[in-house]
């Protein structure tokens, strides 16, 4: 079953840590997140590997967003 | 340390290896192997070889038992790492989260031969001239007020500096929205914010700040030397960094506790009263391009408010601002 892996703030993402294809475990960082100067990474929820990624380095973000999906 | 204590005691006459092996109950091999590396650490020991030992001279280092003795917290710097060199102190404080350090802990170095900024940036570091400390908190908080921890340390990190600065009031610190503080419109400190989560729950933060102490114009690199100052610079005379570290470290817990048990809402007076930025013309540089306008308020979140032309009004969360005059 697909897991999202959602933004826990607004911001912007910084940097994006997997690429779709990639297996992850589950507490990997997936991407990491900038609000107000801080950093902050996306871990993933679950160990499986990622099927979609949806946003940019440098999309603007909001709190609940889904970044990733891991199949 | 002990060793240390006991040259600082008796630094009028030599003490032979031997007193100090007795007195201290240490074999004469650690005497000699210590007093090596208080020299390598920058202190001036004579060595006489039928008398002993005398300590001449004192670098200017943050000693923790130094440092500790007036300093008035319950929780920061209580356990306090000190590092002649180190890489980042960011880094060695996350790797003590890591392990489970407790919430307070700090991370301090003479020295940084990797000192980073935001976004991978590098902050000039060079040895015992500057102040580099990082605190791991362990807050239970939303994560979406986490980002908040950054404004949180920039007003600790103005009230401290503003504590051991006397020079002229025009270049006394302020904040720049999010997290700098400049003096004179340049930049003597800045902060770097990292958290760490376990799944859902915040885990760590790592409060990271580097301030420009007693460095001199003409050890600016060059392409600094527009834009960074220092509080020797602004106020034109040299400040105790061990008074400095004490004063930020009180201040963040201060402001720290407030946050924790109010919210940013009702810190975020303070933090505009600090800033001088509100109605000056900006520039923020976004992820998206790049807009101008006038720098209005700041929301009860946190977020900078900007009023572009023509009355729209921008929310910003992450962008570098730039004061235009």
């Amino acid at each position: 079953m697909p897991t999202d892996v959602a933004a826990h703030i607004t911001g912007t993402v910084w940097k994006i840590e997997a690429k779709v294809g990639d297996s992850v475990l589950e507490g990997d960082t997936i991407i990491i997140l900038e609000s107000m100067k801080m950093e902050m990474p996306v871990e993933a929820p679950a160990s499986g590997s990622i099927t979609e990624i949806r946003v940019n380095e440098g999309s603007a973000v909001s709190e609940g967003d889904v970044l990733a999906v891991i199949g | 340390m002990e060793i240390l204590g006991f040259l600082r005691k008796h630094h009028e006459r030599f003490i032979s290896g031997a007193e100090i092996s007795r007195a201290l109950r240490v074999s004469r091999t650690a005497v000699w192997k210590h007093v090596g590396s208080l020299r390598s650490a920058g202190f001036s020991i004579e060595a006489h070889p039928s008398q002993g030992y005398r300590l001449t001279e004192e670098p200017d280092l943050l000693l923790p038992a130094d440092l500790q003795e007036g300093l008035q917290t319950r929780f920061v710097a209580r356990e306090l790492h000190h590092l002649l060199s180190t890489d980042s102190t960011n880094r060695v404080a996350r790797d003590l989260a890591a392990k489970g350090a407790p919430e307070g802990t700090t991370v301090i170095a003479e020295a940084q031969t990797r000192g980073r900024g935001r976004l991978g940036r590098t902050w000039f570091s060079p040895p015992r001239t500057n102040l580099y400390a990082s605190i791991i908190l362990r807050p239970r908080i939303p994560m979406p007020s986490v980002p908040q921890l950054t404004l949180v340390g920039a007003v600790a990190a103005c009230r401290a500096i503003g504590r051991v600065y006397n020079g002229p009031g025009e270049l006394g610190p302020r904040i720049k929205w999010p997290n700098d503080i400049l003096m004179g419109g340049r930049k003597v400190s800045g902060t770097l914010v990292e958290a760490a989560s376990l799944g859902e729950m915040l885990d760590y933060v790592v409060l990271g700040i580097g301030v420009n102490v007693n460095l001199e114009e003409k050890d600016l690199p060059t392409e600094l030397a527009a834009t960074a100052t220092s509080l020797l610079i602004a106020g034109g005379r040299k400040v105790s960094r061990k008074t400095l570290a004490c004063a930020l470290f009180e201040e963040i817990e201060a402001t720290y506790e407030r946050f924790r048990a109010e919210g940013f809402a009702k810190l975020s007076g303070e933090y505009a009263a600090l800033s001088d930025i509100w109605g000056r013309q900006v520039r923020v540089t976004l992820s998206e391009g790049v807009i101008e306008g006038t720098a209005e308020g700041l929301d009860s979140d946190g977020a900078l408010r900007v009023s572009l032309a023509g009355g729209a009004s921008e929310r910003i969360l992450a962008g570098d601002v730039q004061l235009l005059r």
